[in-house]
């Protein structure tokens, strides 16, 4: 402490190495201050002396002598000896050949989600400075596991299992040693996780249900969904009971109306305020039109060339759609030329056109020589629609393929396929319209 | 409200009456070439002459005993086409098989119906394809097309996208084939036709046909093999 009226100047000397090496600071005390040295940052951050002397990582003793250089009369001396705390507060450990330091530390994954059965394995990882940041497995370090709720899921050391739906926390608790050279602190690490148990749906039974189903029974099998879970169906399927066994809901009274979606559709059951996983059930119903045949050539009876194109209408599940009332919600646009429209030959769901019984029928475009002038024509979009069991409900129908196109003097286009042409692009067989 | 009942079901009826006046029906029986009835055979009416831009073919299967029944069918001249193709009996709705044969029915108010036999036969001959490829990559070419002209009339024709599997064609009468595709020079090259791509087949007979084609940009001519 510079007890004095002036400012002194002060060179601190501490000797080390068995008075080998000696590591020099300089420094101004004002009146009523006093020197302070922290001795472990000094070493920990490599601070060079003013002769850029570095104080070695494994210091650990030495002795120190403080001098006055500005005195006017003797230079004062003070001399003492001293121990680093190479620990930077922590437990001291024995020293290493090498410590690291650790980023990022957390259990992998760093959310747990459970089926009712199910287990998952786990690990604290963290990424490590001395392999240039790449992760490192520090599970065997942690020796405390445990879980928020034992009822949800029990957590053992690098193993969580489910025991019952809900949410709750796994914590590991350990310690890693980091530090810098051979000297390392041991610090304590407490390392959470969130855990969800959710009800699982294994399967619905039927699967897909037709649509225009009325009244029907839906199955949902699984685990988890307790005894009052809610389940969310999708739009246009509805249900007026629910009946639960843990592992198997019943629902009674469902309704799949024409405006559910044919194709796979997302269910969900929720217990205890935790929801399942999506589920996927299948609405049954036409969903696709798949080309058998595209020709072109003089149609019979007529003194014009057509282009028939033939269809086969499959349901979602790949079934063949056979003997179902079809309709054809066409419109024109676009339409240039100087004649009237050539025929708007629009099929609505009267009843009157269906598929046979391979589930086939067949589109016939004729040749229209009469636009003009040559090379105009119009823009074709074309709904090929299911019309119910009924044939007229729903009106309009349900589409399962849909064309896009236009109609010229010579030509027909259809998705792109341009025929006749030269040479012809006629669709190839199996190409699929969907709507 | 007793009249109210009578005006709605006398409104039916007139529009019953008035859609049954102007509609007719049309039965009758497909046979084969020996005169035995054809179970399943297709059936569809045309009307004769007049343009129709855009229309489903609506199909109509015949019974047991080979009869079928199209009703509400408006008055006109129709073409009645009938076919069976997993039988060999091709669906005439192109000229190219029915060659302009096939039975006319006229409907009218004093006739509003009618009763017409079919007979099919001969079957057609079968034009069995293989994969048309191309000839540096051998991978398929699905974009190709196959046209199939009668050699006496070129009005008589088809293109069709059908390049694999089984193709009817006329029995008993010259067909000249060719194939293309965009990107690839024609089968049979340009003045080739009449000796590569003519084919003369019996009832049922079937002729194989694989068709290797060169793209634009080389030199030598496509090639293809029958058998």
């Amino acid at each position: 402490m510079n007890s004095g009226q002036k400012p002194a100047d002060t060179l601190l000397s501490l000797h080390y190495a068995n008075g080998a090496k000696t590591y020099e600071m300089q420094q101004t005390i004002q009146p009523g201050d006093q020197m302070w040295v922290n001795l472990a940052s000094l070493i920990h951050d490599r601070v060079p002396d003013r002769k850029g002397t570095v104080l070695p990582a494994d210091l650990a003793s030495g002795t120190y002598d403080v001098q006055q250089l500005n005195s006017a009369g003797p230079r004062g001396l003070s001399l003492g000896s001293l121990a680093v705390d190479q620990t930077w507060g922590y437990q001291i450990a024995p020293p290493y050949d090498t410590c690291c330091t650790y980023g990022s530390m957390g259990w992998v994954p760093d959310s747990i989600v459970l089926d009712p059965e199910g287990i998952a394995v786990t690990d604290i990882d963290a990424t490590d400075s001395c392999t240039n940041g790449s992760v490192t497995n520090l599970s065997s370090d942690f020796g405390i596991w445990s879980s928020g709720n034992t009822s949800v899921a029990v957590v053992t050391k690098q193993k969580v299992q489910a025991v019952g739906v809900g949410t709750t926390t796994g914590t590991a608790q350990g310690g890693v040693f980091e530090g810098v050279g051979g000297y390392c602190a041991f610090v304590p690490e407490d390392v959470k996780v969130p855990i969800a148990v959710q009800p699982q749906i294994t399967s619905f039974d039927p699967n897909p249900i037709m649509i225009g189903t009325s009244s029907g029974t839906l199955t949902i099998n699984g685990s988890g969904f307790g005894s009052s879970p809610t389940v969310s169906l999708p739009s246009g399927i509805t249900s007026t009971g629910l009946g639960s066994t843990g592992n198997q809901i019943v629902l009674t009274g469902v309704s799949v109306s024409f405006s559910a979606k044919i194709g796979s559709n997302n269910v969900t059951v929720t217990a205890n305020a935790v929801p399942s996983a999506p589920a996927s059930l299948g609405v049954n119903g036409p969903s696709e039109m798949v080309v058998q045949n595209d020709s072109f050539g003089s149609c019979s009876g007529v003194s014009y060339q057509c282009r028939i194109v033939s269809y086969t209408v499959k349901n979602y599940d790949g079934t063949l759609a056979a003997n179902i009332p079809i309709a054809e919600n066409i419109s024109f646009s676009g339409y240039n030329c100087q004649q009237s429209n050539p025929g708007n030959e629009s099929a609505q769901c009267n009843a009157q056109y269906a598929t046979d019984g391979g589930g086939n029928f067949s589109d016939q475009w004729a040749m229209y020589t009469g636009f003009t002038p040559a090379g105009c024509g119009q823009n074709i979009t074309d709904h090929w629609q299911w019309c119910g069991p009924t044939g007229n409900n729903p009106n309009p129908g349900i589409t399962f393929g849909s064309l896009i196109g236009w109609s010229h003097t010579a030509s027909v286009d259809i998705n792109g396929y341009i025929n006749p042409g030269n040479p012809a692009n006629p669709i190839p067989a199996g190409t699929v319209f969907s709507p | 409200m007793r009249n109210h009942v009578l005006k709605i079901l006398a409104s039916v009826l007139l529009v019953g009456l008035a859609w049954a006046q102007d509609r007719g029906v049309i039965t009758g029986t497909v046979l084969d070439e020996h005169g035995s009835p054809v179970v399943k055979a297709k059936v569809h009416i045309t009307e004769k002459g007049v343009f129709v831009a855009h229309k489903i073919i609506q199909f109509r299967e015949t019974d047991g005993d080979g009869h079928f029944r199209i009703a509400h069918v408006p008055w006109g001249t129709y073409i009645v086409l009938a076919g069976k193709e997993d039988s060999g009996y091709a669906d005439p709705k192109f000229s190219f098989y029915s060659n302009n044969g096939e039975p006319v029915v006229v409907l009218t108010e004093d006739a509003p119906a009618t009763d017409v036999t079919l007979k099919l036969g001969p079957k057609a001959g079968v034009l069995d394809l293989k994969p048309v490829t191309d000839e540096l990559t051998g991978k398929e070419i699905r974009s190709a097309a196959i046209t199939l002209r009668r050699a006496d009339n070129n009005d008589l024709f088809i293109t069709t996208s059908t390049t694999v599997g089984r193709i009817l064609v006329p029995a008993l009468t010259n067909v000249v084939i060719s194939i293309a595709a965009a990107g690839y020079k024609p089968w049979p090259a340009p003045g080739h036709a009449a000796a590569e791509g003519r084919i003369f087949l019996r009832p049922e007979q079937t002729q194989k046909l694989q068709v290797i084609l060169q793209p634009e940009e080389t030199a030598s001519p496509s090639e293809s093999k029958s058998n």
